[in-house]
């Protein structure tokens, strides 16, 4: 009779307890019927393709690359060069330079010179283009300028005419079309190659060479840069972490928050950044660079939430949820005492979704959009690889790290402009510095000598979460990928 | 004594640890298996529907008139849910989520029939509300269900969702489009209709509860 009148409860709660939690095993041919409804499971493969391609064409790249390397076709050209014999006959009257050797000794020392005078000849894809050819005497690229290396001969009309075509490079240099020197002439040739070695007195090509060789290569370079971004804050709002941890400050015993927290919803809309900066660049070899500068950013985003309410009272904006906390946590029976709350009550009745599937916003209240606009300086530091396609054309590719500081962060609504009342946890009060890493590939178009134009493309994501508090929980960690355009300036 | 206390107060901290503990590693293991139902694997997917389909399933013949639309509903639900399990944003524990989605199928399920019955008026059903206490242990899960199924489409839904998920009759006539009056003249006779059956055990639409079970 005692057991009986201790398992009565008032009517709802009794059928609550009854029915809640409670387990019932359904149908075995349920799960069939889903799994047949759902879409096909992709195999591994197929989910790893997109990756194979791009891995692919990676290293079809970098072979072909490789493979059309000026080093690699140097070496060739080299190898052929002194395989040949040097014999001649009738039919080699208008003998080619692969055709002629060149004493082991001599190329030694060219080579030898070359290395020391930090200049290597380049590939024929020069000889194309007027702007970066030079025709130079054989002959007297032996005997004056070592450094000067065959690359290629073509036939003159007159059969006594050799014409030779040579490019060098600096290997310390950007390739620019500033640093060739273009020259043309037919050089009467030999047609033997034991007169390849016989010093000649020096020409006036010899003193515009030395000229190039003196010359000092374009060092270092400022770029001024705009861009545009779509961001993504990654914005999480962890309320059941935060919840734990609440009661867990208040020793609160721990206990089931059932359906609270899906009363709050937030999605993150509109958000954009636009930076302007300039920065500063060297070479750090042939074809490394480094890169550094100042930029300015601004972002804003855009969060539609149920979370804030407007008290009309005094006019002030609110977040239901911490205030809701901050009047509970301390009631002994804590979920009961939140659902009581008046402003959860008022919330319900304002703010709550019209909709209950997903995230369904009411959109038509205006106070739920909040607006975040962050301004802050980004000082990056880049290590750049550059590939350079033709005289004019180059690819840049750069990875780097960036210090960014806060310079101001505002939070408000559509509606209301001035907030003051706003959770900083909630809110999400920003660092004052974080770092982010960044990923960058550029083309680079020369439109001078030494004025060039960039367009690319940078993804930028940050180091961690920005928010300052880590337990707040609200946490951003926000990653951009956006549209770079600038002009590239070289000096010495 | 002193020692008693000592090892209570020892085993009390331990407990709430070890419970603060579990919370964390079950959302780890959730968020991880979330993330596998995403992707597709088929495997993920059904280790989620193992472990919370039998409670969803009571919700769903809660609702439901039978255990075949029962099990349509719970079909339906999970369907939606491995489709849009990318848009859960893990601001709430992934049941509650699962069970919303199941009550709004449900809702949805009904919602044909939820016109169909004339609505009194609030007052008129004020007699039947009443502060009784009762007692439901004498009876078992299937039972309980098979009464809750026998009320009208109407009652059946407002009863669910004011005395077993705990909404407001305000929120109750905002989901089903409803008045607050009919909300509350809904949930009136559906608790009169049980509490008959309960007091009774006596015939309803011509049959008594334990017969109709049996039948």
């Amino acid at each position: 009779m005692e057991k009986e009148s201790n398992n009565k409860y008032n009517f709802e709660e009794a059928w609550r307890k009854a029915l809640s939690d409670k387990k019932k095993v359904p149908d075995d041919a349920l799960w069939a019927n889903i799994e047949a409804a759902l879409p096909p499971q992709k195999a591994a493969w197929k989910r790893l393709l997109p990756w194979l391609a791009v891995t692919l064409l990676l290293v079809l790249g970098a072979i072909y690359f490789f493979i059309k390397s000026p080093e690699n076709i140097l070496s060739i050209e080299t190898k052929n060069i002194s395989r040949k014999s040097t014999k001649t006959t009738e039919s080699d009257a208008l003998p080619t330079l692969h055709q002629k050797e060149i004493p082991k000794t001599a190329q030694a020392k060219d080579l030898g010179n070359a290395e020391k005078d930090t200049f290597t000849p380049i590939l024929p894809q020069t000889q194309t283009d007027a702007a970066t050819d030079i025709l130079f005497p054989l002959a007297t690229s032996n005997t004056v300028l070592p450094s000067y290396h065959p690359l290629d001969s073509t036939k003159s009309l007159n059969p006594d005419n050799q014409i030779v075509k040579v490019g060098f490079e600096k290997r310390n240099s950007i390739v620019d079309s500033a640093s060739f020197v273009v020259l043309s002439k037919a050089i009467p040739m030999p047609a033997h190659t034991e007169e390849l070695n016989v010093k000649t007195p020096p020409t006036r090509f010899d003193a515009i060479a030395a000229e190039v060789l003196s010359a000092k290569p374009d060092r270092h370079w400022w770029t001024v840069h705009f861009g545009v971004a779509q961001v993504n804050s990654h914005l999480q709002n962890n309320y059941q972490s935060y919840l734990l941890d609440y009661m867990k400050a208040h020793q609160h015993e721990m206990f089931e928050t059932r359906n609270f927290f899906e009363q709050s919803q937030e999605q993150l809309s509109n958000t954009q950044g636009y930076q302007v900066g300039l920065e500063l660049g060297t070479w750090l070899g042939p074809k490394f660079y480094l890169q550094g500068g100042v930029a300015y950013h601004f972002w804003q985003f855009e969060r539609q939430s149920n979370n804030f309410y407007k008290n009309e009272a005094d006019g002030t904006q609110h977040d239901f949820m911490l205030d809701m906390l901050k009047d509970n946590i301390s009631a002994p029976d804590f979920i009961h005492a939140l659902q009581a709350h008046s402003i959860y009550r008022d919330y319900l009745q304002g703010a709550a979704p019209s909709d209950l599937h997903l995230a369904q916003f009411n959109a038509e209240n205006a106070e739920a959009v909040l607006r975040s606009r962050y301004h802050f300086l980004n000082i990056p530091a880049k290590l750049g690889y550059q590939r350079q396609f033709t005289s004019r054309l180059k690819l840049n590719f750069e990875l780097g790290v960036a210090m960014n500081y806060f310079l101001r962060n505002t939070n408000d609504s559509k509606t209301l402009q001035n907030l003051q009342d706003f959770n900083p946890k909630k809110r999400g009060d920003l660092s004052q510095i974080h770092f982010n890493w960044s990923a960058g590939a550029f083309a680079e178009y020369a439109l001078k000598s030494r004025l060039s134009t960039i367009v690319g493309v940078e993804y930028q994501r940050a180091l961690g979460t920005i928010t300052k508090d880590s337990k707040s929980y609200t946490q951003i960690q926000p990653e951009s990928i956006g549209l770079r355009l600038g002009l590239r300036y070289y000096w010495r | 004594m002193f020692l008693k206390t000592f090892v209570f107060i020892i085993g009390h901290i331990g407990v709430k640890t070890k419970t603060r503990h579990q919370i964390r590693v079950n959302m780890k293991q959730e968020k991880q298996l979330i993330k596998q139902c995403i992707q597709g694997k088929r495997q993920a997917q059904q280790q989620l529907y193992q472990l919370h389909s039998q409670q969803l399933y009571v919700v769903a013949l809660r609702y439901a008139q039978n255990q075949a639309d029962a099990e349509d509903i719970l079909q339906e639900a999970f369907i939606k849910i491995f489709t849009n399990l990318a848009q859960f944003r893990k601001d709430c524990p992934l049941f509650q989520w699962m069970k919303r989605i199941l009550i709004n199928t449900a809702l949805n399920h009904n919602r044909s029939k939820l016109y169909l019955y004339p609505v009194k008026d609030v007052n008129e059903m004020e007699e039947y509300l009443s502060t009784e206490q009762v007692n439901l242990s004498q009876y078992s899960l299937d039972e309980l269900l098979q009464m809750v199924q026998t009320l009208p489409t109407r009652c059946q839904v407002v009863f669910n969702l004011y005395a077993i998920e705990g909404y407001k009759h305000q929120e109750i006539a905002q989901m089903l489009s409803i008045s607050e009056g009919t909300s509350k003249s809904q949930y009136s006779r559906a608790k009169s209709l049980l509490q008959d059956m309960i007091k009774e055990e006596k015939l309803f639409y011509g049959k008594g509860i334990k017969q109709q079970i049996q039948l």
